[in-house]
């Protein structure tokens, strides 16, 4: 960001735009923070007022919303195709789709009406949601932001619906997960300092956010950080009574169920128009190739989620537990692919910087024993 | 999925209490029991079974009876939501298992598996995966990783990169080189990592091949796993009366579970009944019903009709490189490809107050599907054309007799085939200072100004005949740029690394029929060099330490072909010593040949002097006298000369049925430029600058008048191309078994490309293979698979019934939360 602001005149607009959405986050994170202390004071007092800081966060994040899809215009026209070749532009595309899933979900959960203490959660979830969207452009800044053709196979109608609705789905499950963070963040330091967990839920809240490898990246620093949060509010006598942090729970519960329920129909409708696609270009809707069954895998735990919850009645530790489970499969999916044993000859990795895919994997190794050179 | 009314004891009879264990350990059992049916009938339908086929009969008759006594509980079991969530998270961790197990080349293939001859070559696969895998879970966020760092050379190179082509490209080029130079010692660490675990490897792999983990899409455990799932999803869908599971509470849980149940159904179709393959056609070929199965050629399977190849084209990415000649770049520039308004930034300056400007702003105005070069004009350059001068320059036109056309036309162009008549530009300068006859009778070189002309011909040093150029890399020797010798025959070169390399045998025109070389009898020079190459044998480093004493290792035999890189064809790989890196430049004038002639206009006068001493004068219209068919007809000389661009752009055309006949043009492909110089600056210029892609006359390259760049515009056949069509047809025998074409209309109908593809009996064709260097082949694609249309429906199925589940969701929420609430203890 800053060496966008700085060489400004020799940048392309869609790495303008990018950096200017990167400052609005920043801002709209800090005022989302002082929101939280502003609204945390208030619900002390037993004032119901929304603070300002609150008001501006959200507006910041509604601009850098508008500023994000400005960068992506302005890319689209760059490259002249729909932006999601390289893994830059992949990401940044994600980086709009947590903006926009934060803003629907921002009002469609609406949080922040259901009472003074609640808009602190809401206030915490904006502020994480801007500095995640902040962390993903400085990882598409990483990245080759060099032009790059479509190749035959990614010319199609299906090509930006597809990704639109994969990339909108894994931003809301990622909304949900976080909610499951804040809550598995709760639900460690109130049973460590008030007590009433078991041991054994204890430890498992530990291991699953600080040793869990890829989503720990996530759930580690949030963990650590609201250490000295809830150690102060527990020395200020202010940390809110079991009863009233378990209400809490299940309320954190029921919003990211709600969350997934956004994000679901689009992760379905994602995974299948894949299916289409592939049907259309190589006359074979499941190939069985790893980034397919990645995908199946997250469709699958979320299928398990849902009737775990909706018959099982799972609520609480266990329901969140896969539901984060849900978003570890989509960042492996989505960021570990190319990783894995069988990605190697995955046709789906057009977005990978070193990897040029060839049209004729269909036809591997010798098709003919006097035609080799087709291969 | 499952009612959960049915869990809390809705119904009469006592029933059986599934828990995830037991359903999880149930369904653990009956897969091992489908994998060991699904291998005996495998062995049945082969007849390895004999008699036995009988117990086997018998024994999956007992377990339907069986089955059909305990109807009761198989129900129980299927209904138990228990049992379908325990389904679903087996879906996922068998999924999860293929994804974690690399599938074996050729999985698709049912019959594929892993045998005793291709154990090695599987092996090989599955480590190099795992092994990657493994490694950076070993070494997570790159954690313990050896690190590579740009040399600060490079550095200096990227500043100077940045400055020409901008920041952004400066910057991707930098982040380029960092992973370039950060992957050498990283990928080396893996290699020895995955060496270091061979034996824990090998056992995976063993264990992965007894499970069929590495084939587990179509293994019969899987496909048990499927059928369960699809009866216990049928079972729940439709309990109790319809107003129940079509309600709206319930409508899009039904919807959904039928379109899986329709997906899982046409999967089954598939996995019973479909059959893929590739055809290849060639444009030069007759219509074909054959198919290699699973791309497999000793697989063929024939279809009840034939098809045809009526056209194909591959068109290219039309692409813009530009050069800074004077600069000095070592690395090669960026490849733009352009379309119309595309703006390019280049060269930037610094300005009085330290800020950059560009220098240079290329702007695309007009991209043509097809160019016409036309013979440029030439002319004696004047003080204003400053680098557009050339120097030196014959024109001549070159005449060929009708035997000779075919030579230089390539096969099945449509041209007539009479005389033909080509200019030709002759510049002592630079790449077109020679001229062989395609009849391979002269061989002429030009010559204008310093130096005697006699000084041309080569003189004989002693050694065998020379041959060319022969390039040399060692790898483990750090060598990045190969060096470059003169070769003679029969000459034995010293290359650093201890290799030694023996010319043995110099080929003009290589052929290979079935495999084998055709060797040409004739004497070296009167053998066209087509297809040069030289025969080498490499004798490498002495054994060292312990194998000191050993016999010395037997040397490689390798041919060096000219027209083949070794490494870029993958040959290098499959060489004794690989690391020595070979390469071969056949000098068409000092090798064996026909005659030589030298042509001269220096001092105003022109002559064609002979290698044999003979010197006659030369005039302007009249033709050469060369030993050969061909004829040489001088058209001018030329001191200084500047050629005028002759590039007409064609208009687009629409065949009459629908298809882009644009497409399937060879022509190459016009570009026009607008080159502005200063932009936004008082001293800003501007010039139209048009280009096409072939090299004829120089078309494809322009040079700035002040020499500070060059533009060249190109087709880009080293990445993937813009697209492939092939237009089908298709073909029946007749009553006296000639094949007759199926009237399917207008082409458009028949044009396949990726993404598009053409169906006819049940059979789809679509496009999945070319190569640029075999211009009249196409791979064609081909699928049987009748589950399709079911598999399909069930997805937009699935699709439409979550959106109903989510759209009616929040209704339904509150009732159902009403009832659970009572319940609510966090707890199934």
């Amino acid at each position: 960001m800053l060496d966008t602001l700085t060489n400004w005149a020799l940048c392309a607009p869609s790495a303008r735009y990018l950096a200017v959405t990167d400052l609005l986050c920043l801002l709209g994170a800090v005022a989302s923070l002082i929101a939280a202390l502003d609204h945390g004071r208030r619900a002390r007092a037993g004032q119901s007022s929304r603070s300002p800081a609150a008001r501006l966060a959200v507006l910041l994040m509604m601009v850098a919303t508008g500023t994000i899809l400005f960068s992506v215009y302005h890319r689209w026209r760059e490259v002249n195709h729909f932006p999601s070749q390289t893994m830059g532009e992949v990401i940044v595309m994600f980086s709009v789709g947590l903006l926009l899933a934060m803003v629907a979900l921002h009002w469609a959960l609406g949080i922040f009406q259901r009472g003074p203490g609640w808009a602190v959660i809401d206030d915490l979830l904006v502020a994480m949601v801007l500095v995640g969207v902040y962390y993903s452009d400085a990882h598409a800044g990483s990245l080759s932001s060099a032009q790059r053709d479509l190749p035959p196979a990614l010319q199609s109608l299906w090509f930006a619906p597809h990704i639109v609705a994969l990339i909108f789905s894994y931003a809301t499950m990622g909304i949900a997960a976080l909610i499951c963070l804040v809550y598995f963040c709760l639900r460690f330091w109130s049973g460590a300092l008030l007590g009433g967990q078991t041991r054994a839920s204890q430890w498992l809240i530990l291991i699953g956010l600080v040793l869990v490898p890829f989503s720990q990246i996530v759930t580690l620093p949030v963990f650590l950080l609201s250490a000295p949060v809830f150690l102060w509010l527990a020395r200020s006598a202010r940390l809110p009574g079991r009863e009233q942090l378990a209400k809490l729970e299940k309320e954190l519960e029921e919003v990211s169920f709600r969350a997934f329920a956004v994000g679901f129909p689009f992760l379905t409708a994602g995974l299948w128009m894949g299916a289409f696609w592939a049907q259309e270009a190589w006359a074979n809707y499941w190939g069985w190739d790893s980034k397919e069954n990645s995908a199946l895998i997250t469709w699958l735990v979320y299928v398990l989620y849902l009737h775990l919850r909706m018959l099982g009645r799972f609520r609480g530790e266990r329901a969140m537990g896969v539901l984060m489970a849900g978003a570890l499969s989509v960042f492996i999916t989505f960021q570990v692919f190319g990783y894995l044993p069988d990605s190697q000859k995955s046709l789906h990795r057009y977005t990978d910087e070193s990897v040029a895919p060839v049209e004729g994997q269909m036809t591997p190794g010798a098709a003919t024993a006097g035609q080799d050179q087709e291969n | 999925m499952v009612d959960k009314q049915a869990e809390q004891g809705g119904s009469p009879e006592p029933r059986r209490r599934w828990g995830f264990g037991s359903a999880s350990l149930v369904i653990l059992c009956l897969l091992v029991v489908g994998q060991g049916v699904g291998v005996l009938l495998g062995a049945a339908l082969r007849n390895e079974l004999g008699d036995r086929a009988w117990l086997l009969g018998g024994f999956t008759l007992f377990g339907a009876l069986y089955l059909w006594t305990a109807r009761s509980s198989v129900l129980t079991f299927f209904r138990s939501m228990h049992t379908g969530v325990a389904l679903v998270a087996w879906s996922a961790i068998a999924v999860c298992a293929g994804v974690l197990v690399p599938q074996i080349d050729g999985f698709e293939d049912p019959e594929q598996r892993v045998t005793a001859v291709n154990y090695e070559e599987q092996y090989a696969a599955f480590r190099a995966a795992e092994g990657y895998f493994f490694y950076h879970l070993l070494h997570l966020y790159g954690l313990g990783m050896p690190k590579g760092e740009v040399p600060p050379t490079v550095e200096e190179g990227l500043e100077k990169f940045a400055r020409l082509y901008g920041k952004e490209e400066g910057d991707n080029r930098r982040k380029q080189m960092t992973t370039s130079f950060a992957s050498q010692p990283k990928m080396a660490d893996i290699a020895q990592f995955t060496a270091r675990h061979d034996s824990a490897f090998r056992g995976f792999f063993d264990l992965a091949t007894a499970l069929e983990l590495n084939r587990a899409y179509k293994s019969s455990w899987f496909a048990t796993l499927l059928f369960l799932l699809a009866v216990s999803v049928g079972l729940n869908t439709f309990r109790g009366p319809p107003r129940k599971w079509l309600g709206p509470r319930k409508l899009g849980g039904t919807v959904t579970h039928v379109g899986l149940v329709a997906m899982l159904l046409g999967g089954g179709l598939s996995k019973l009944q479909s059959e893929r393959g590739i055809m290849h056609l060639d444009l030069r070929e007759g219509p074909k019903n054959e198919y290699f199965r699973y791309y497999d050629s000793a697989k063929r399977s024939a279809m009840p009709f034939w098809v045809g190849l009526d056209r194909f084209a591959r068109k290219e990415w039309k692409q813009l490189e530009v050069h800074f000649p004077n600069e000095g770049l070592t690395s090669t520039p960026p490849s733009y490809t352009l379309w119309p308004g595309r703006e390019l930034e280049l060269d930037y300056v610094t300005k009085e107050d330290g800020s950059q400007r560009p220098g240079l702003r290329l702007r695309v105005l007009e991209l043509a599907d097809e160019a016409r070069v036309r013979p440029p004009d030439v002319r004696e350059a004047g003080e204003a054309d400053g680098s557009q001068a050339l120097g030196p320059l014959a024109k001549l036109t070159l005449t060929l007799p009708a035997e000779e056309v075919d030579h230089v036309d390539e096969p099945g162009s449509g041209h007539d085939h009479g005389p033909k008549e080509m200019p030709v530009f002759l510049a002592p300068t630079g790449q077109n200072a020679h001229f062989f006859d395609p009849g391979w009778g002269f061989r002429v070189m030009a010559h204008h100004g310093g130096g005697a002309a006699e000084e041309l011909f080569p003189v004989a040093d002693g050694q065998g005949p020379l041959l060319g150029e022969l390039s040399l890399r060692v790898d483990l020797a750090g060598d990045v740029v190969p060096r470059t010798v003169p070769i003679h025959l029969g000459e034995t070169v010293g290359v650093p690394g201890g290799y030694v390399v023996t010319v043995e045998r110099a080929v003009a025109h290589f052929r290979l029929e079935n495999g084998t070389e055709v060797v040409d009898e004739r004497p070296l020079e009167q053998v066209r060099p087509d297809n040069p190459g030289i025969w080498v044998s490499i004798t490498g480093p002495e054994p060292e330490g312990a194998d000191a004493g050993a016999a010395a290792p037997e040397p490689e035999r390798r041919l060096v072909l000219e027209a083949i890189d070794s490494e870029e064809s993958g040959l290098q790989d499959n060489y004794k010593f690989e690391g020595l890196v070979l390469g071969f430049r056949w000098s068409r004038w000092n090798a064996p040949g026909p005659p030589r002639f030298v042509l001269d206009w220096s001092g105003g006068e022109g002559r064609l002097l002979g290698e044999d001493g003979t010197s006659v004068g030369i005039t302007a219209g009249r033709d050469l006298a060369l030993p050969s068919t061909s004829r040489v007809t001088p058209l001018g000389f030329f001191d200084n000369a500047v050629l005028e661009r002759a590039i007409d752009f064609m208009p687009e055309k629409t065949g009459s049925d629908g298809v882009d006949e644009d497409f399937y043009l060879r022509a190459p492909r016009g570009l026009a430029l607008e080159v502005i110089r200063n932009p936004d600056t008082p001293q800003e210029t501007s010039q139209i600058v048009r280009l096409a892609s072939t090299s004829d006359y120089l078309a494809n390259w322009w040079p700035s008048q002040d020499e500070r760049f060059a533009l060249r515009f190109f087709e880009n056949t080293r990445i993937m191309p813009f697209e492939w069509r092939s237009v089908l047809s298709v073909w029946n025998r007749d009553a006296r078994g000639e094949l007759v074409k199926v009237d399917l209309g207008p082409q458009a109908e028949r044009e396949i490309r990726v993404n598009d593809y053409f169906q006819h009996r049940g059979y789809r064709f679509f496009q999945t293979n070319a190569d640029p260097s075999y211009p009249t082949y196409s791979g064609i694609g081909v699928v049987f698979d009748p589950g399709i249309p079911l598999v399909i429906f069930g997805m937009y199925t699935i699709i439409v019934g979550t959106v109903l589940a989510f759209l009616f969701w929040p209704k339904t929420r509150q009732s159902k939360h009403n009832a659970l609430a009572s319940t609510d203890g966090g707890a199934a």
